[in-house]
């Protein structure tokens, strides 16, 4: 509607105002696949072709959609260019540090007060950003890491939040500024269980083109879920550590060389979590429904028979009011953690 | 001409084009670089990820299929980071790739004989072919079809349709055949002047023996014994074994030029450091186990009690056995079963002690069966505790009653004896047949003494046969313990390739081909199998009746008289062909070899069994695919066709027919160009038995089937053209060929019609009376064939001409067949002319070419061609498969291409230039090097035919001068055959 208004107002099309400068704009809907950010699968993409990478070169400026040069840029950065033009390139690049000029915008969600689209100045610091614009903590437990970059990007442990918002800083860390996906995690969340979820995702997004990707993928989720499961070896943890860095080496394009992040990050500040599954066989975040099991504190609980009725399986047990008569019987009980949520006085341990 | 840059490859600087990619530098000097999804006629790609290198400075590895080179880029191709990095993307691709290698059946098999391969002879009726194949690995292959308990059918997969392939029947069948026949004696190899000493002529020597021989080795055998066979002589009875046809089928062994040396016992009659200094390069120990075990109780070394081996060796020997009126025989394997029967035939009642019940026995069922209806008595439960004796002899045993208790080590439940269940028996003879163990005794006095184990077996190395002492190597029973003979068949062979690199001064090591398995038939699903096959029982072997057995040559004659032929054939049919057709020449397996990978290093969720015949030409077995897309991509940039296409994402991602459809419903086209650039088993040409998969030999050849020339690769093996492959490389029609190049051979083994009885000389008669001689030839034939075929015109008086045909609409695009079009330049010049309805003539010879009824009315017709002209004929002259004639070919762009007679067992001797050299009467027109230097003379331009260099194609001056003419009759034969198979083809 916007262009078409654009169109008609002169703004965009022929001969702009006049002018003999001819210029147009045209939307095209993709399929929704994540490779599909990955340039060359974008192009193959509107050219209707399955979004799959292809090898660079030829570089798209050189050979790009249907063989013509080709310049790619994301919205966030198009965006920036009406307060350029308006502001001056001077202005823009005072913003922000030596190397990363400008800002960056951010999803900032997860374990904090403030979530949202945030755009700050390269060069704050992850701590400024969490606590002066995301006001700490949301939970009653600490923030622990963040994931930053998307499902490909990296986590980052809270020994490192003084680490300033810049691509090289932020590489640094074996994260990445991505999509500029950052989420927040507190104490209660399990490494292992999280580079899980992202693995799941990005496995299923490869476009099955590259074995590394392809393949080592899905091996790296079957090899977290072993571990999440409590059937991983120590074995396994360097087998997965082995499978990222040759993921990372050995394949075509950004997905598959990024997918790792999450693992091999979370293996390099919280390996100790990892151990704790395979050699404790114990979650310590208490998320790992294969290593954990609920039980009710009766000095804790109220009888108030919340829990009983929030049960999907029906294994809480108990009489109203009566606290030290309520149980949760383990054999049925698939550790969904239902009851953790509704407890009001915090009655249930997870262990 | 691009620029020139310096870059390091490896170390050494290189000069390359700046267009380049690092694969093709690597490659130009002398570097291999492993590939899945590269192929010279496809773009770059970069998939498979195997082709990585490092470069110094980058952030990744990279693919050097696709990545180009820059100026002073420093490459390595085989630093270990690279290496650990293809070993890995092997590993990833293996742990999703579904398949067996190698047929369970050969992988069981000790000694690892081709089953599927010599089955498949068989049930194409090929027996010498099949035991060829048996003997690469198997030396005795009559006396294992006697005798083998035969692993191999245990694990055969048909047993999840219905029940296991007969094969060590099969085997048999085959292998006595031929011994009728032959027998076959494989050709020793060239001598090396070496010699080699075999210590004992069992199974395991005897197989050593043929293998050194093959390597052109010298060999001398030392027997103990007066004859040779080992354990297969002295330790199996001969109703079992029958000497005659062992005897054949060890002199075909000793024919390859093998001494013996009877009668010579180690350790009594010399030593191994005699043989040393006598100049033996090596000594291998295959003296077998012929010591039996003890039964470690009271009085067994007493007279009248006599060990199994011991007692078959006397019986052999000729020596005189007291077995008297009653003989016990202790054990339950098949020696026991022997012991029994041969005690049997000796006159005496016979009771089998065994300790366990019949359930645990291991020996064959079968055996026990007709052990047990030869009247022997079986006890179970009952072990012996001490031999009674009487006089300093044995008078019979006591024994005590066994039940079965907890599963020991080997999971057959440990026998335990039950308190106060002693009893006495009374028996002439008592048999302890419990095993045996080598007699070690005779190396007591080596100088230099190969250690050697608890168990009294020499201390080797398994994959090498590599004693303690530096040229001593030890095989067979002697090495491992006693086992069945094929094992020490096996070991034999191993010995042998461990002996040559020993002698040859390399380092001992045997290499092990990667091979992958679907697993093991009881991890199986029945499902998976079962409802693809037309069920059919399992052949089986008639025995004789008991009565004969124990009378027969006072029981001594053969008592299992094998399968018929029909049988043997119709059995070998039932083989499902666990193996894959590509073992022989699949990438996965060929680079997993040599970089050590493994499926099961990273294993997980793998692809299912997964099988589409639809296509009457291309089969598809996706469990096989590797996703290296070379198919989908040769099928849409090359061909423009799209019937191949990428189905789902990620993991689960599948090449195949559009829409998964039936790749009948696509439009492909069939020309095969996928399996050709599939790297691995997947996709093939849909045939079956008739095509092996066997080891072939290549020729490279010319297609002539349109105007083309396109070069075809034809694999033969034992004689038969088994597939047809496009040439990678080749310079013609962008190295692809289409239906007809690849398919065509099918016509050859399809009937081939028959001729007149004797035909070439009916049509000289012919010709002879006949006033009017037409010849009208085909445009597909050889330049020299249309030579001859003038030559046969004028001689007769007569003129050439050639069929025409209706329109060219061939494609101009360098794929796909040239429909219509023949290069007629060469015809021109020899004077033929445009065949047209109105010639008349009282004679027409067609070569090749088609004629109608009409056209040929009141003409005798006298057709030469390899397939049916579809004519009433005179005179019928069937010759050989365009595919089996040398010669060249004029192709549409005035080059010559070769052809390249490929060396088959040819149905029919004639080709198509005898055939038109007799009709002439001219014996030179069969020689090639004649014709051509007449053509040179004739048609200048064609001067480069005495002057062919060994390249397939030859430059000329001839101008191409392109019409329209009609199908060959060997074209309309393959449309015939496409039609056939529900495919349009014309
Ligand atoms: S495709 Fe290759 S690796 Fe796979 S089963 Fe066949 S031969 Fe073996
Ligand atoms: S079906 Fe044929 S190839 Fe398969 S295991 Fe049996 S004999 Fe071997
Ligand atoms: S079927 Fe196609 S994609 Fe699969 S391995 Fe063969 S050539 Fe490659
Ligand atoms: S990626 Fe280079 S050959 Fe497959």
């Amino acid at each position: 509607m916007e262009l078409e208004q654009a169109r008609n107002a002169g703004f965009l099309g022929k001969n702009i105002l006049g002018s003999d400068f001819s210029f147009d704009i045209k939307i095209k809907q993709g399929a929704g696949a994540f490779v599909c950010g990955e340039e060359t699968a974008l192009l193959a993409s509107i050219e209707g072709e399955r979004g799959m990478p292809r090898i660079r070169p030829p570089f798209p400026a050189i050979k790009g959609l249907f063989a013509s040069p080709t310049i790619i840029n994301n919205v966030e950065t198009l965006s920036n260019l009406p307060w350029i033009i308006n502001n001056g390139g001077a202005a823009y690049a005072a913003i922000g540090t030596e190397k990363s000029k400008g800002t960056k915008v951010f999803a900032l969600a997860g374990a904090v007060k403030n979530g949202g689209l945030v755009e700050v100045p390269m060069g704050m610091t992850i701590r400024q950003m969490l606590e002066e614009i995301g006001g700490g903590s949301a939970t009653k437990h600490p923030i622990k890491a963040v994931q930053l970059g998307g499902p490909s990007g990296g986590c980052i442990p809270e020994s490192l939040f003084d680490t300033p918002i810049e691509y090289e800083a932020i590489n640094a860390t074996g994260a990445i500024m991505g999509s500029g996906g950052m989420i927040v995690m507190d104490e209660k969340t399990c490494m292992v269980d999280v580079a899980k979820f992202f693995l799941d995702f990005t496995q299923l997004e490869s476009c099955g083109k590259c074995t590394f990707c392809r393949i080592g993928t899905v091996r790296m989720k079957e090899i977290l879920t072993r571990i999440c499961d409590g059937e991983g070896t120590m074995a396994d943890i360097d087998t997965l550590e082995e499978l990222g860095e040759q993921i990372k080496d050995a394949s075509l394009c950004g997905l598959g060389q990024t997918a790792p992040n999450p693992v091999l990050t979370t293996l390099k500040y919280f390996r100790a979590e990892y151990e704790a599954h395979v050699k404790d066989q114990r979650c310590p975040a208490g998320v790992c429904k294969g290593l954990i099991s609920h039980t009710i504190i009766q000095d804790d609980c109220t009888g108030c028979s919340i829990c009983e009725r929030y049960c999907p399986v029906d294994c809480i047990e108990g009489e109203l009011k009566k606290p030290e008569t309520w149980v949760i019987d383990k054999d049925v009980c698939i550790n969904c953690g239902m009851c953790v949520e509704v407890c009001k006085p915090d009655a249930i341990l997870v262990a | 001409m691009s620029d020139q840059i310096t870059i390091t490859l490896n170390g050494q600087k290189v000069e390359t084009s700046a267009e380049a990619t690092i694969r093709e530098v690597a490659e130009a000097n002398g570097t291999k670089i492993p590939t899945f999804c590269h192929d010279d006629r496809l773009k770059p790609f970069a998939a498979c990820f195997l082709c990585v290198v490092e470069v110094e400075g980058a952030r990744t590895l990279l693919p050097a299929c696709s990545t180009r080179v820059a100026p002073d880029m420093v490459i390595h191709t085989d630093s270990e980071k690279v290496h650990t990095s293809r070993r890995m993307a092997l590993d990833l691709t293996l742990s999703d790739h579904a398949g067996d290698c190698i047929a369970p059946c050969e992988s069981t098999c000790p000694a690892n004989i081709d089953i599927q391969g010599y089955v498949a002879h068989i049930a194409n009726g090929n027996f010498e072919s099949a035991v060829r194949l048996i003997k690469r690995r198997n030396p005795l292959p009559v006396v294992c079809g006697r005798i083998c308990p035969h692993p191999c059918e245990s694990e055969c997969r048909r047993a999840l349709v219905d029940e296991a392939i007969a094969i060590n029947p099969l085997k048999r069948f085959s292998s006595e055949y031929e011994l009728e026949q032959g027998p076959f004696v494989v050709p020793p190899g060239e001598e090396t002047g070496k010699k080699v000493a075999v210590i004992g002529g069992g199974p395991a020597g005897l197989a050593a023996a043929q293998f050194l021989r093959e390597l052109g080795h010298g060999v001398e055998i030392f027997e103990a014994l007066p004859e040779l066979g080992g354990m297969a002589r002295y330790g199996i009875p001969r109703f079992r074994m029958p000497w005659d046809l062992m005897d054949r089928e060890i002199k075909a062994i000793l024919d390859m030029g093998v001494t013996v040396h009877h009668n010579q016992r180690l350790g009594t009659d010399f030593s191994v450091q005699d043989l040393k200094d006598r100049g033996f390069g090596a000594v291998l120990l295959a003296i077998g186990a012929h010591k039996p075990k003890p039964m470690r109780i009271e009085n067994e070394d007493v007279p009248g009690v006599m060990g199994g081996v011991d007692f078959l060796r006397e019986v052999v020997l000729g020596n005189e056995v007291e077995v008297g009126k009653s003989v016990a025989v202790i054990g339950g394997g098949d020696t026991a079963m022997d012991c029994c029967r041969v005690a049997r035939r000796l006159g005496a009642d016979v009771t089998l002690l065994y300790r366990r019940t019949q359930a645990e026995m291991p020996s064959l069922p079968i055996e026990q069966e007709e052990t047990e209806e030869e009247g022997v008595e079986f006890r179970f439960l009952t072990a012996p505790v001490e031999v009674l004796m009487e006089n300093g002899k044995s008078v019979g045993l006591k024994v005590i009653t066994m039940e079965l208790g907890e599963p020991d080590a080997s999971g057959r439940r440990r026998p335990v004896p039950i308190e106060g269940s002693e009893e006495d028996l009374n028996f002439d003879l008592v048999i302890p047949a419990i095993g045996q163990d080598p007699d070690l005794s005779c190396i007591d006095n080596e100088a230099e003494k190969p250690e050697t184990t608890r168990w009294r077996t020499f201390i080797y190395d398994e994959n090498t046969c590599v004693t303690s002492v530096d040229g001593v190597f030890a095989a067979g029973d002697c090495a491992f313990g006693p086992d069945i003979v094929i094992r020490a068949v096996g070991e034999g062979r191993k010995a042998a390739l461990a002996i040559d690199q020993y002698l040859n001064g390399a380092e001992v090591k045997l290499e092990k081909e990667y091979a992958i398995s679907r697993g093991r038939l009881a991890d199986l699903e029945m499902a998976d199998y079962s409802p693809r096959f037309v069920h059919k029982k399992r052949a089986l072997e008639s025995v004789q009746p008991a009565e004969v057995r124990l009378t027969n040559e006072d029981g001594w004659a053969p008592i299992n008289m094998g399968l018929e032929q029909v049988q043997a054939m119709a059995e070998a049919s039932r083989c499902i062909e666990c193996g894959c057709n590509a073992r022989f020449d699949c990438d996965l397996r060929n680079y997993a070899t040599e970089y050590g990978a493994d499926e099961s290093r990273i294993a997980g969720d793998k692809r299912n069994y997964e099988e589409d015949t639809r296509h009457p030409l291309i089969k598809i077995e996706s469990d096989k695919c590797i996703t290296c897309a070379s198919c989908v991509r040769i099928c849409s940039e090359v061909r423009e066709i799209n019937a191949l296409s990428f189905i789902k994402r990620g993991f689960s991602t599948k090449i195949g027919p559009v829409f998964g459809e039936a790749l009948t419903t696509t439009e492909c086209d069939a020309c095969g160009m996928c399996t050709d650039v599939c790297p691995t088993g997947t996709l093939s040409a849909n045939t079956g038995k008739e095509t092996g998969p066997w080891i072939s030999n290549t020729t490279v050849t010319t297609c002539t089937s349109c105007s083309k020339g396109c070069g075809l690769e034809i694999h033969v093996a034992e004689g038969n053209v088994v597939k047809v492959r496009s040439v990678n490389g080749d310079p013609v029609n962008g190295a692809s060929i289409c239906a007809e190049g690849r398919f065509n051979y099918q016509l050859m083994n399809g009937e081939i019609p028959s001729g007149s009885p004797n035909a070439l000389e009916l049509g000289r008669n012919i010709l002879f009376e006949a006033q009017k001689v037409v010849v009208l030839v085909s445009p597909q034939l050889t330049v020299e064939e249309t030579f001859a075929a003038a030559r046969l015109a004028r001689d007769n008086g007569g003129d050439i001409y050639y069929a025409t045909g209706t329109g060219i609409t061939g494609e101009e695009k360098p794929f796909g067949k040239m429909r219509g079009e023949g290069n007629i330049a060469l015809l021109n010049r020899l004077g033929a002319k445009r065949w047209s309805p109105g010639v008349r003539a009282d004679c027409i010879v067609l070569v090749d070419a088609p004629v109608s009824a009409q056209d040929a009315e009141g003409a005798k017709i006298i057709s030469i061609s390899s397939v049916d002209l579809n004519i009433e004929s005179a005179c019928r002259i069937i010759v050989s498969d365009p595919l089996l004639a040398s010669g060249t070919f004029l192709n549409r762009d005035g080059s010559l291409t070769v052809l390249n007679a490929a060396v088959v067992n040819a149905p029919v001797e004639v080709t198509m230039l005898s055939a038109i050299a007799a009709l002439t009467g001219q014996k030179s027109l069969t020689d090639i090097g004649f014709i051509r230097a007449e053509l040179a003379k004739e048609v200048s331009e064609l001067a480069a035919l005495t002057k062919l260099n060994g390249e397939r194609v030859i430059e000329t001056a001839l101008k191409p001068e392109p019409a329209p003419v009609a199908l060959s009759g060997r074209g309309q034969a393959f449309a015939a055959h496409m039609q056939g198979k529900g495919l349009s083809w014309s």
